[in-house]
């Protein structure tokens, strides 16, 4: 039975150990980020809320998982520390759901969308494999020892990236 | 299409509403109610007292000392966050259940309607409503509808789903077309059989369109938004997930614009945190 380390809202894990697995529950219009080393087998997991940082008070201490400018980078950071290469690097993402909506508000699942995979496209760096968008709430799972990554949704078969 | 009379049996079997929530939902938002008398009302029920000293004895509140009696949680917490309690305490009770029809685990629901509580406090503040109490309760409540619904979904819930993503429909809609009702009405006529105020009422049954309430309350639209909010950040892991519609004018009744919500996000969630865990 794989150890299991849950990555929260606005939370970041990078594991190298092979009987762990992350997890993150419930994404909503967030998104799960996995990125894997598959030679040294490294991976990780980071959950944003929200493409763009800001304060709300000019001297307020944000989460930087919070948020796709601030997160990605320390993943990448994190995964790069541990010995990871970026060339190496197999990224996956999960997440932007969305209410239904006649007008573009409240897209907070679009919004994170874009910016990541615009984010990726700038680092040359193909996004392999992704469930995003739609209505439905995911959990994604990831295997250390394998880099595999499995999509959990109520009420469908899971679904591996 | 399911029988409503067989709903309003379900109704009738739930335990009734304990006779202290109601009383403090109505004084609640009564400026010239007094501390004492809301004591007054809450020592009625043990349980209920008993569930409050709890939650102000949990680490969340960090007391400087042991809180014995109501008297002494007022004085370190005040009036609404007492209110907050007995409510979240109540709906704990009738929302802890796992869900069969919905497929959500035990708790998950009640965590969705805290979250949305919460949530809808704060934006009724946001928007200046003068009833954030109100906002609060219908928040808590605005889902409840789901646990009676729960066993008329169960065999049908895999149709409803495929058929609203397959359609590109709002969940509500198609429980509707199938079921003969949605979750909104079957808690409106819940509330309505526990006597709740108008308000909450009418909160609960058009928080899916609030376009279609009673002009005059922009609660509706406060639970509405806090709903949506609370499924965008992942407070809503049910089957229906995200699958309704989102009101295009809800943000301009409000007179809130979107990115003061999101620069509101990370101290909402804060907030909701504390909530859950206190309570959880």
């Amino acid at each position: 039975m794989n150890k299991r380390i849950i990555v929260g809202i606005a939370d970041m894990s990078v594991s190298t150990s092979q009987d762990t697995e992350l997890v993150t529950y419930a994404l909503g219009s967030c998104i799960g980020i996995t990125v894997y080393d598959p030679l040294l087998r490294i991976g990780g997991l980071l959950h944003i809320m929200l493409p763009h940082s800001f304060k709300s008070k000019p001297d307020e201490e944000v989460n930087p998982y919070m948020f796709g400018d601030l997160g990605l980078p320390l993943l990448f950071d994190e995964m790069l520390k541990h010995g990871a290469m970026k060339v190496r690097l197999v990224v996956k993402i999960a997440g932007g759901a969305d209410r239904m909506q006649k007008k573009q508000v409240f897209n907070v699942g679009e919004r994170n969308i874009t910016f990541v995979k615009e984010f990726f496209h700038n680092c040359n760096l193909k996004i392999v494999s992704e469930a995003v968008g739609g209505t439905r709430s995911r959990t994604v799972i990831m295997d250390i020892n394998t880099g595999k990554v499995i999509i959990k949704s109520p009420g469908i078969r899971e679904l591996e990236l | 299409m399911k029988d409503i009379t067989e709903v309003v049996k379900s109704i009738k079997k739930l335990p009734p509403m304990p006779a202290v929530v109601n009383k403090i939902l109505r004084i609640a938002n009564d400026p010239s109610t007094s501390a004492k008398s809301m004591i007054k009302v809450i020592e009625l029920d043990q349980n209920i007292t008993a569930n409050v000293l709890k939650l102000c004895n949990s680490s969340y509140y960090a007391l400087p000392k042991k809180v014995a009696s109501l008297s002494d949680a007022v004085v370190y917490l005040g009036n609404q966050t007492l209110v907050d309690m007995v409510l979240a305490g109540f709906s704990a009770d009738m929302m802890g259940g796992e869900s069969n029809g919905y497929l959500m685990k035990s708790g998950q629901l009640w965590e969705h309607s805290v979250t949305c509580a919460t949530l809808a406090k704060e934006i009724a503040k946001a928007a200046n409503c003068s009833d954030a109490q109100i906002a609060y309760s219908s928040g808590l409540m605005h889902d409840i509808g789901k646990v009676i619904m729960d066993k008329f979904l169960a065999e049908e819930v895999e149709e409803i789903s495929k058929k609203a993503e397959k359609e590109d429909r709002a969940f509500d809609e198609i429980e509707k077309e199938v079921i003969g009702f949605t979750h909104a009405e079957i808690g409106a006529m819940l509330t309505r059989e526990w006597g709740l105020p108008e308000e909450i009422i009418n909160a609960i049954k058009y928080h899916h369109a609030p376009e279609e309430a009673p002009e005059g309350s922009k609660v509706v639209y406060v639970v509405h938004i806090a709903d949506a909010l609370s499924a965008m950040f992942g407070f809503s892991s049910g089957i229906d997930g995200l699958a309704y519609d989102f009101s295009a004018t809800a943000l301009d009744v409000l007179g809130i614009d979107e990115k003061q919500l999101y620069s509101m996000a990370p101290a909402l969630i804060e907030t909701v945190f504390n909530a859950t865990n206190m309570l959880g």
